[in-house]
């Protein structure tokens, strides 16, 4: 839970050229998610306000106008990666358990290169196809942002 | 008539498919693979698959469709718009399948199709027509003679076509002969036929249409106006009625007009007569040989169901009088599409993460999606018609922004932002507008830079519960973290 707190202040996005951190805006003490409508609770009025998440933006409906938000994070980091290219990329932030390869070992596809946790789950992240590690970006124990590029196999 | 097979998708086929239930009439849905469960297929009696997702494979085949009328015993064909409704083919394979065809004789839809046959009836009924040629002399030297005597600015058109494809305007007889060339050659790839129409241009002109009835027996009647000037790419996005600022004794001449052309043209069924309005002068431009995407407006202020009328006329129940429509109060329809009015107008493809329509008094939702229903590529990207009716235009016009600010669409684009501005315009609050309005005004259209606090207090709560992944929103980002629980397991 620790996790979230201090993830959220580094969250950087951007809307209709304006960049917005997080940390400088005024928050809503009383505010809850639940089925894609952000509720938010004053003491004289409640708002409702239907919120899309995806991978790197929040868009949110509010009379009649959307405001799409992308996170700046994933921006820098230019075009995202896929693992047909061999870089992994990180899914979404999330804590590295265990790192299982070192650069310049062999590995088979499928096999598990790196362990993930985030949201109360936990995903291995596989080499898409035999090849050697390039590259290793992470260490065991570290939070990362999304789409990070955490660890590289090239094909031999 | 017991049972009615609709051959279209979307709102339309699901409007169609609600009267007919209400008149205790069985319903047959076709659908296309694209459509499977979609809201028309699911709300039929009955419904059966026509093809794959493409409308050359699915919607515009007349034989499968006819053959699904057969199997599932349906005796009338309602078009709908759009598709096969203004085909003459279509209609006469009805009739020739005995299955009553809920719309014009195939003559009419012969006739009026033609833009050429069309504007000689009408001459002939002493409806006034746009000064220009019949089509018939195609050189180079009678059409340039022909354009010095109509006198510049000229339309060229073509002949077999519509929807602003091959359109010209020429100026000045320097431009002439290379505008003529570019025309041919666009009418020849878009509608199979070079032949052209010089017309005498009329500049800001509004876009006017009576709604018509004709019983096929020489009997018809009007039922009044709509304003259809805001278009883009000539497509219409916003109509009304009654027309602000349109005389009383115009009014009455147009409908006078409309009734002429229906009766010219032996018209059986609902049809629309099209006017360019300059001023207190009009102008036929073409008859609509169905019901219109926007004849919700006129149901609006006449309190009648159009398509009760069609089924009625087309089982040879004789018209309603003239004195008997009286319109009331007033009605706005605004078109919702999914596209992206800061970019041209690209359709925005992807899945209704959020569809929330408004509701209340005077507020009428036709809309052939629901919430999570992902806009298919292969159809028209119009996602709802929202339509106002209240006692006056100021009233409606305050009722369309409070409906469109209670429309929630996420997970594509649309254009109800756009929309918003157009309706608070100053030109369109005082009913100042003209075709070409929309393009001068709002060509270059952005959308306002300020975020209220509200997003931003809304954003930031999403950061903070989304990480708990508390959200359990669908999205048409495959690639979305909170969808993509598949590689992830609990703990």
């Amino acid at each position: 839970m620790a996790l979230r707190g201090r993830l959220a202040e580094y969250m950087t996005y951007r809307c209709k050229g304006q960049m917005i951190d997080l940390s400088t805006v005024v928050q809503c003490p009383n505010a809850s998610v639940v089925d894609g409508v952000v509720e938010l609770s004053f003491e004289d009025r409640i708002v409702r306000i239907p919120v899309l998440l995806e991978r790197n933006a929040i868009t949110v409906s509010y009379r009649g106008r959307v405001y799409r938000f992308e996170r700046e994070s994933a921006g820098q980091s230019g075009a995202h990666h896929h693992a047909s290219d061999g870089v992994m990329t990180s899914p979404m932030p999330c804590l590295v358990t265990k790192v299982c390869v070192k650069p310049g070992e062999t590995v088979a596809k499928g096999q598990e290169l790196l362990v993930l946790e985030a949201m109360k789950m936990v995903q291995s992240i596989t080499a898409p196809f035999a090849g050697r590690v390039a590259k290793v970006n992470v260490t065991e124990g570290s939070m990362i942002q999304e789409g990070i590029a955490m660890v590289a196999v090239v094909a031999e | 008539m017991r049972k009615v097979l609709i051959a279209n998708r979307g709102e339309i086929a699901l409007r169609i498919i609600r009267t007919c239930r209400e008149m205790g009439l069985a319903t047959v849905a076709v659908y296309s693979e694209a459509d499977r469960n979609a809201p028309h297929a699911v709300a039929a009696d009955q419904a059966f698959c026509i093809g794959p997702a493409a409308s050359a494979e699915s919607y515009l085949v007349i034989a499968r469709i006819l053959e699904t009328a057969r199997k599932a015993g349906a005796d009338a064909m309602h078009p709908g718009y759009g598709f096969l409704a203004e085909n003459g083919d279509f209609a006469q394979a009805c009739q020739d399948g005995g299955i009553t065809f809920i719309g014009p004789s195939v003559q009419a839809i012969r006739a009026l199709g033609n833009k050429i046959s069309a504007k000689e009836l009408m001459r002939s009924a002493g409806v006034p027509c746009v000064p220009g040629t019949d089509g018939e002399e195609q050189s180079l030297a009678i059409l340039q003679a022909e354009a010095e005597k109509i006198g510049y600015p000229i339309l060229i058109k073509s002949a077999a076509g519509g929807g602003g494809r091959g359109m010209r305007v020429v100026s000045c007889l320097p431009e002439f002969e290379g505008e003529l060339a570019e025309a041919k050659r666009e009418a020849l790839t878009s509608f199979g036929s070079d032949a052209v129409l010089l017309e005498k241009y009329i500049a800001n002109p509004k876009h006017i249409e009576f709604q018509i009835f004709g019983d096929g027996n020489g009997n018809a009647i009007h039922l009044y106006e709509r304003e259809c000037s805001i278009q883009r790419r000539y497509q219409k996005i916003i109509e009304e009625s009654p027309i602000p600022g349109l005389s009383d004794a115009l009014r009455q001449r147009m409908g006078e007009a409309a009734v002429a052309a229906a009766q010219a043209a032996g018209y059986a069924n609902a049809g629309t007569v099209e006017f360019l309005v300059h001023g207190e002068e009009f102008y036929f431009l073409e008859v609509n040989t169905r019901l219109q995407v926007e004849h919700p407006v006129t149901e609006e202020v006449t309190g009648l169901d159009l398509v009760r009328m069609q089924i009625e006329t087309a089982s040879g129940k004789p018209l309603p009088s003239q004195d008997s429509i009286q319109p009331r109060g007033h009605a706005i329809e605004a078109r919702i599409y999914a596209e992206d009015p800061e970019n041209g107008f690209a359709p925005s493809i992807g899945e209704l993460a959020c569809w929330q329509t408004p509701s209340g008094q005077g507020v009428r939702v036709d809309s052939g999606f629901r919430e999570g229903m992902r806009v298919p590529v292969y159809y028209d990207p119009m996602l709802a018609k929202l339509i106002v009716r209240a006692e006056d235009r100021p009233a409606a016009l305050a009722r369309m922004t409070r409906a469109l600010e209670e429309f929630h669409v996420l997970g594509v684009k649309t254009s109800i932002p756009f929309l918003l501005d157009v309706i608070r315009h100053p030109d369109f609050v005082a009913g100042n507008v003209h075709t070409h309005w929309l393009a001068e005004r709002f060509g270059a259209w952005r959308e306002c830079d300020a975020i209220p606090d509200e997003a931003l207090m809304a954003l930031a709560a999403a950061e903070r519960c989304g990480q708990a992944a508390s959200l359990s929103i669908t999205t048409g980002d495959e690639g979305s973290p909170w969808r993509s629980a598949a590689g992830w397991r609990n703990i």
